[in-house]
């Protein structure tokens, strides 16, 4: 009787019958490999370690044909487009970040939950409860930060080399939709840790929505994009939709559209080596052609090694993603500013109308610079033929610093020197001179900032801060009253025992009332200093 | 690599470098030292997590503390007294050690922890419990229909349970140099008055007052002779609103009638509070120990101090 499964019908037991244990497990080991690399054998792969030419026909081009992810690179560069210039890989590296944001992301995301009642203390379990959870958040923020930075610099280089140009005009339409949608990421992903510093800097942003004109059309918007008139719950749960869902799938979407179409084109050569008005990308000669398997691939992991090990020590030793206090929003922090990035739209804003300035003008840019290639069809790419493009992107690029700039408190913001001193010494939402003193030398007593220098010893962290207060008093003193100034001005610095391992330092400031005279007006403000608050003297 | 080698020659290292790429074999030692440097960095990050972990959630809860510390004061202190020693007649003292060894719970009846009844009594608030206590404690949390958040709940809590640690075996705040200095009063210090309370005599002459220190005791910016802040602000504004007992903006000009002078009056109305009752707040009872707490000199400088308001 014939058995329907005999063992010995099965490939590998086959060919150890036909041709020894050795070299059956061999040819099957490499029958594996071929398989998992879509067409490369064990041979193929020593070959490209050991840096050897290839063999014709190529067989490092089959992954390309055959592989999903591989059939999304090109089989073979021009040499004139391998090193770091013209594209400083930085394409490359804002994939990169895309995938580092969702894998950190993905961490964080299982200990969020999107309520205003429990983000706040997600965020606190993440940071003192999960291992490895502040240095994820830190890497997601960093890397956040850092993409914006990315992208606009992809930008800018593609801009400068002109390299938006016949035909690639759509590939730089759908990259302006992908600098939006970092953007976007950045912004929605700034609300999550619900504290003073997302929630605020979120309003200011948010605000813009609502002056959207009409007012109809204003007032819808708002409601769509907050789910209330004001930032709330419906808001954050919103706000979160959008960064872990709508946009990863829009930006997916676009990141392969983007990639298809390099691949369509090729990538633009640098302009010197193109004759005006040429395009040769796509027809690469055989002897500049650099292989992507190995050598563009090594390049590429070693650049994402490099690139997360510089994440890395910064995250390590230069920078802890900020956590303000819990949302407030009956409590405006004094000096709100909105995130970096937006920071020129709130410069605008101080210049005029919130319609025209936060809306208008920021949407006829953004579309101006999608449609950009569709009327710049001047044919030259030499940097010496666009002499007045390039001051152009120039004059951009200072306008966007000097508007950012404008839009720190820096410039334009007027408030009483009295809150000022109180905001240097002790920000109600950062730590600030006051709390930065070691508690231990936190001396309890009364001093009056006009006689520090006897009465508070120079070892104490105190004398600093003291120096720092005193400076300012008297240039409130001199101040004009109608500039702010506090004339007369006597401040104080109380420090007092209020509990054990809690210090109460008073900041006290009493002045000349200028509208009553005789009068004196005063402010006070109460710092509570605990021992373990502060465990390095400051952040 | 051969051909690269040779269309090299001529080229400044700067122009390689950003031209070319690097000889494979030296990508690839680069490349493998990074991620060696890599999973070094993430292993020794790895490894001091559960220190880091420690430090953070310590350093959350002072600053738990400190927020408490802050509601502690613009929300509770104008009943429950500065330091949480109480005010009589209006809410108990807070800072006691039977609150922290049981006794008060036990009385109560109390079988939960310490800080579970704490957040319950400042989150929901309780009615007047009796005629020493006619009034009520009022809704805090924004569960119950008061204005704090869950969160600010828990800050003043945290806040209020830091005073028990005063009152562990073995706790002693301080280095040295701090005793020194001139120290805030510390729950020890105040066990023993070192001073000759005025009484509540009110023929007492009084010597003459200081405004300046008269109007630190009332704000509670100087403590009183026996170490703890007076807290007149919490009750008494001086801008005519009305906190618990009536505001003393132009007291000074307020002479009720049957007194000879107005010293006298204020006199009366700190150390004898019950004496005369001013119309309309009948039935809030003021204080009745200021005269243990102050000395003739405090007295006489708050009523200096209250002279001055027109």
């Amino acid at each position: 009787m014939q058995s329907n499964l005999d063992i010995r019908d099965f490939p590998l037991i086959k060919r150890i019958r036909e041709s020894g244990l050795q070299t059956a497990l061999l040819e099957t080991a490499d029958d594996v490999v071929q398989r998992v690399t879509a067409g490369l054998n064990i041979a193929d792969l020593r070959s490209m370690l050991r840096g050897d030419p290839p063999g014709r026909p190529n067989p490092r081009l089959r992954p390309h044909a055959d592989s999903f992810w591989m059939h999304m690179r090109p089989g073979y560069y021009n040499q004139a487009v391998t090193g770091l210039y013209p594209t400083f890989r930085l394409g490359f590296l804002s994939t990169f970040f895309f995938a580092l944001e969702g894998i950190t992301g993905l961490f964080l995301m299982v200990f969020y939950t999107p309520s205003t009642e429990y983000a706040y203390a997600d965020m606190l379990n993440i940071l003192s409860n999960v291992p490895l959870g502040q240095f994820m958040r830190d890497l997601h923020r960093l890397g956040a930060e850092a993409m914006v930075i990315i992208v606009a610099l992809h930008m800018l280089r593609t801009y400068i080399t002109a390299s938006y140009k016949k035909p690639r005009q759509f590939t730089w339409a759908t990259g302006i939709i992908l600098l939006i949608v970092t953007l976007a990421f950045s912004y929605t992903g700034y609300l999550l840790p619900w504290d003073q510093l997302a929630y605020w800097a979120v309003t200011i942003g948010a605000s813009m929505a609502e002056a959207a004109p009409p007012p109809v059309v204003g007032q819808f918007v708002n409601i769509l994009l907050k789910g209330a008139p004001d930032l709330g719950a419906a808001g954050l749960l919103r706000f979160y939709l959008l960064h872990v869902f709508a946009l990863p799938a829009i930006g997916t979407i676009f990141l392969g559209v983007h990639y298809y179409k390099v691949i369509l084109h090729g990538h633009s050569l640098p302009p010197e080596d193109e004759k005006v008005g040429e395009d040769t990308a796509k027809r690469v000669p055989p002897d500049v052609r650099r292989y992507y398997l190995p050598d563009i691939q090594a390049a590429e992991v070693l650049w994402v090694g490099v690139t997360m090990l510089a994440l890395i020590v910064a995250v390590i030793f230069f920078y802890d993603a900020p956590l303000e206090n819990h949302a407030n929003p009956l409590s405006t922090p004094l000096h709100t500013v909105a995130p970096w990035y937006f920071l020129w739209i709130q410069g605008l804003l101080k210049l005029g109308d919130k319609t025209l300035m936060g809306v208008i003008i920021p949407t006829i840019l953004a579309l101006s610079f999608l449609v950009m290639p569709y009327f710049d069809v001047g044919p030259f790419r030499q940097y010496g033929k666009r002499r007045i493009a390039i001051s152009l992107s120039l004059i951009f690029i200072t306008a966007i610093v000097i508007l950012s700039w404008m839009g720190t408190p820096k410039f334009l913001v007027q408030t009483s020197l009295d809150q000022e001193i109180f905001f240097e010494l002790a920000p109600s939402e950062k730590v600030g001179l006051v709390r930065a003193v070691p508690y231990d030398e936190l001396i309890i007593g009364a001093y009056n900032v006009d006689d520090y220098e006897t009465s508070v010893p120079r070892s104490s962290g105190l004398w600093r801060v003291m120096r720092r207060y005193s400076r300012m008093i008297e240039h409130a003193r001199q101040t004009p009253p109608e500039q702010g100034g506090l004339p007369n001005a006597e401040a104080f610095l109380i420090v007092e025992q209020l509990q054990p391992n809690l210090k109460g330092v008073i900041l006290r400031i009493t002045w000349d009332d200028p509208d009553n005279p005789g009068e004196r007006l005063s402010a006070e403000l109460l710092v509570p200093v605990h021992r373990d608050a502060y465990p390095l003297g400051g952040e | 690599m051969s051909e690269n080698v040779n269309e090299s020659r001529g080229k400044t290292l700067f122009q390689r470098l950003f031209t070319e790429l690097l000889p494979i074999e030296q990508r690839a030692l680069m490349g493998t030292l990074v991620f060696i440097a890599i999973i070094l960095a993430v292993g020794w990050v790895a490894l001091n997590e559960p220190r880091r972990m420690d430090i953070y959630t310590a350093q959350y809860e002072g600053r738990s503390i400190q927020r408490g510390a802050s509601i502690f004061v613009t929300n509770c202190s104008s009943c429950h007294g500065a330091r949480g020693e109480g005010i009589a007649g209006v809410a108990p003292a807070l800072n006691t050690p039977e609150m922290f060894d049981g006794t008060h719970l036990a009385e109560l009846g109390w079988t939960g922890t310490l800080e579970d009844y704490l957040l319950l009594t400042v989150a929901a608030g309780r009615p007047a419990r009796s005629a020493d206590w006619p009034n009520p404690m009022p809704t805090w949390s924004q569960d119950y229909g008061g204005p704090m958040r869950p969160d600010e709940v828990e800050d003043v809590v945290n806040f209020i349970l830091n005073w028990g640690l005063a009152y562990e075996e073995g706790y002693a705040e301080a280095p040295a140099e701090e005793a020194a200095a001139p120290a805030a009063p510390t729950p020890e210090e105040e066990e023993a008055p070192a001073f000759e309370p005025v009484g509540t005599d009110v023929t007492v002459a009084l010597p003459e007052g200081d405004p300046a220190r008269g109007e630190a005791l009332f704000l509670g910016t100087e403590s009183a002779p026996d170490g703890a802040p007076l807290g007149c602000q919490a009750c008494h504004s001086l801008d005519g609103s009305v906190l618990v007992g009536p505001s003393l903006q132009g007291v000074a000009s307020r002479l009720p009638e049957g007194y000879e002078s107005i010293d006298l009056y204020l006199h009366e109305a700190i150390v004898a509070p019950s004496a005369y009752i001013v119309p309309g707040f009948e039935g809030i009872n003021m204080p009745d120990n200021f005269g243990e707490r102050l000395d003739a000199q405090s007295l006489a400088d708050i009523i200096a101090f209250l002279k001055t308001q027109e």
